[in-house]
């Protein structure tokens, strides 16, 4: 009695250790919170729900990318110039480029779509493999190297947009970005394939190592450059699968698209654990902290200030953070 | 440090020559004094990226067409500094002569001392769609934003006799039409009407269409749904056209006429937007800045009569299709909006 007694209490213990415990301690009181106040009805009401899932979709497939680079030791601040460049790109390819193989008749939709998809998303692959070229052949810092392609890409985007918003006519594409259905499957699939890789492969627990510690996986014998481009890789591809979805979301490729969401995916991995030294954090306890970030937005405008709600955001936004990043920081010390 | 310039000399003249280059080396504190041309150079500089500036930037390229002017228009991303860089680098560029203004933020002192810097070093400034301080620029061209906010407060009251209360949604509170706009549609409106809450985006059009949805949930008793900024108008059609009982009983006001909103309208998603003529604007605001670069007195005469200092552009309603409330001037159906577009190659206005 008194073993099972023990192993009880030291279940309860691991439980309470465990770093997404806190987060969900976290998230549940959030919402205890917001359903005991004058917010509850709007906050809880299906559509404000659903609109939430599909934020957290939306800016979920660009933390999941900025989680494995972070973890991988690195940094990615190139994530918002990707999601303007990706859906300048997509709006180009499908109005302007790739019907001209179509030598003038009206290419399937489906085709369209498929090959826009194929060639954006491999444009994001390739932004992230030219990072790793920066960090690993040319010796930049990548907070240097990210930084760079944060301005350049955002030139690139504005180039080929000339400028203005390129509207979508495709309804397939928007349904992508649009449908809450279709961009939380997308993100579902991304984050249990990507936790699994990180939780339960060779691949993830090398990515883990190089994090915590650089030399001691070089001299382990770990492919660190190749390592790195992998990392990179994920986050520009995640990065281009983002704009891809917040065109077809806003309707739009626009070169002026996601000017700060690289804070906002950074944001949602540090609240979720993911360490800027590297080598801690999850692909869930990432989701977690997205989950949490956006109830924290979601609820704050549900709430009546008397002001507008957008002016309180940061503040009642910044005050999480950095409770939940002290709790996180607090819990790993006990354990 | 010394000892760096000694051995590399050659490479420390280049990296000067450079460094002078940028910072415009031999201008003075004003920045480079502008070189006349018998084709002047010109810049607009808008306050956002916003499809309505698809329409001033035709105006202006006619305009520039026709009038032998080299015109080109600077995009800012929608943020105060942005636009100070982009002045900032106007400044630097010897052969611009005339500059044209979206002022982005009213109150905004370095966006006005970066136009004061401007008219220091030479070059002729204006503002253009909405307005800037005073001293900071020649003249204004666009809509007279009060104006339009009270047509739009008008329409309100006329679809809406017994009044509501208002949501309003705009990317900054601080821009100068945006406080024109909210301030004069309530005065428009009459006392009928009452403010919940202005929602602001930043300019981030995924922010837009999150705030209609929080909208929506939070404030199911609100009448009215009023988008600034011409990209709200296709953001709220969109949400709230999910929802046939709300949208029974809210009247959704707009400015100005984005491409996605023609159709949006024509479907009788949005009750009436209050269109300005960026066209106008940006076709008035080359011609303004030439005659004004070659102090050719006689078209500035004709375009500032009396020594005025603003060109009024004028506004017209946009509805779905005739409506006999409204008695306003400059009304038009959607489909004789959709006519002048075609005429002049414009998707939006």
């Amino acid at each position: 009695m008194s073993d099972r007694s023990s192993s009880s209490h030291a279940w309860w213990k691991a439980l309470f250790r465990l770093q997404e415990t806190g987060l969900f301690l976290g998230v549940a009181a959030v919402l205890g919170v917001i359903y005991l106040s004058s917010a509850r009805d709007s906050f809880y009401s299906p559509y404000s729900l659903q609109d939430m899932l599909h934020q957290i979709a939306l800016f979920g497939v660009l933390s999941l990318g900025a989680a494995i680079v972070i973890i991988a030791g690195g940094i990615d601040l190139s994530v918002g110039s990707v999601v303007a460049l990706s859906s300048v790109v997509a709006a180009r390819l499908m109005r302007d480029w790739l019907p001209a193989l179509w030598l003038g008749a009206a290419p399937p939709q489906t085709a369209l779509v498929g090959l826009t998809l194929v060639v954006t998303l491999s444009a994001g692959f390739l932004i992230g493999v030219f990072h790793a070229f920066l960090i690993n052949q040319i010796r930049l810092p990548p907070f240097i190297a990210t930084l760079a392609t944060l301005a350049g890409l955002r030139s690139v985007a504005r180039l080929i947009s000339l400028s203005q918003p390129i509207g979508i006519t495709s309804d397939l594409f928007i349904k992508l970005g649009n449908d809450t259905t279709f961009t939380v499957a997308i993100f579902s699939v991304l984050a249990i394939i990507l936790s699994v890789v990180m939780g339960m492969t060779v691949l993830g627990r090398h990515l883990y190592a190089l994090g915590g510690n650089e030399a001691a996986a070089r001299l382990s014998g770990l492919r660190v450059p190749r390592l790195k481009l992998i990392a990179y890789g994920l986050s520009g591809l995640s990065a281009a699968l983002g704009g891809i979805l917040f065109a077809g979301s806003t309707g739009q490729g626009d070169g002026n698209l996601g000017i700060g969401y690289e804070l906002w995916a950074i944001t949602a991995a540090v609240v979720g654990g993911c360490s800027l030294s590297g080598g801690a954090g999850s692909i869930r306890g990432t989701v977690l902290g997205l989950v949490l970030v956006q109830i924290v937005i979601k609820g704050t405008g549900q709430f009546k200030w008397g002001v507008s709600s957008t002016e309180v955001e940061g503040l009642v936004l910044g005050t999480v953070v950095v409770l939940a990043v002290a709790f996180n920081q607090r819990n790993n010390k006990s354990s | 440090m010394i000892s760096l310039v000694r051995r590399f000399p050659a490479a420390t003249f280049a990296v000067c020559l450079g460094f002078a280059a940028m910072t415009g080396c031999g201008g003075g504190a004003g920045g480079s004094k502008p070189q006349a041309s018998s084709k002047p150079r010109i810049i607009f500089v808008t306050n956002s990226n916003a499809d309505w500036w698809t329409a001033v930037e035709k105006g202006m390229k006619d305009a520039a067409a026709e009038l032998n002017v080299d015109a080109e228009m600077r995009r800012n991303e929608g943020s105060v500094q942005g636009q100070i860089r982009i002045l900032k680098d106007v400044l630097s560029l010897p052969d611009v002569e005339g500059v044209a203004v979206s002022v982005i933020e009213a109150k905004a002192e370095g966006v006005a001392s970066a136009m004061r810097e401007l008219r220091k070093a030479g070059k002729i400034v204006i503002a253009i769609d909405s307005d800037g301080a005073a001293d900071s620029r020649e003249a204004y061209i666009g809509t007279d934003n009060r104006a339009a906010g009270r047509i739009a407060g008008k329409v309100a009251a006329a679809l809406r006799p017994k009044g509501g209360p208002v949501v309003v949604f705009v990317g900054s509170k601080e821009a100068a039409n945006a406080i024109d706009r909210r301030e004069s549609f309530f005065a428009g409106a009459g006392d009928a009407f009452t403010e919940l809450e202005t929602f602001t985006d930043g300019g981030d059009k995924n922010r837009a269409a999150v705030n209609v949805r929080t909208a929506i949930t939070k404030y199911p008793e609100m009448g009215v749904m009023l988008g600034i900024w011409s990209y709200n108008a296709p953001a709220i059609a969109q949400e709230i056209n999910k929802f046939a009982e709300l949208r029974a009983k809210v009247t959704v006001i707009t400015f100005d006429l984005d491409e996605r909103a023609v159709d949006q309208l024509a479907n009788g998603w949005i009750d009436a937007t209050v269109c300005q003529n960026p066209y106008d604007i940006g076709f008035k605001g080359v011609k303004l800045l030439k005659a004004k670069i070659q102090k050719d007195q006689k078209t500035i005469n004709e375009m500032l009569p009396g020594g005025a200092t603003t060109i009024e552009t004028g506004v017209r309603v946009i509805l779905p299709k005739a409506d006999s409330r409204v008695k306003v001037d400059n009304v038009m159906t959607i489909e004789e909006m959709k006519k002048w577009l075609t005429s002049k190659g414009l998707k939006s206005s």
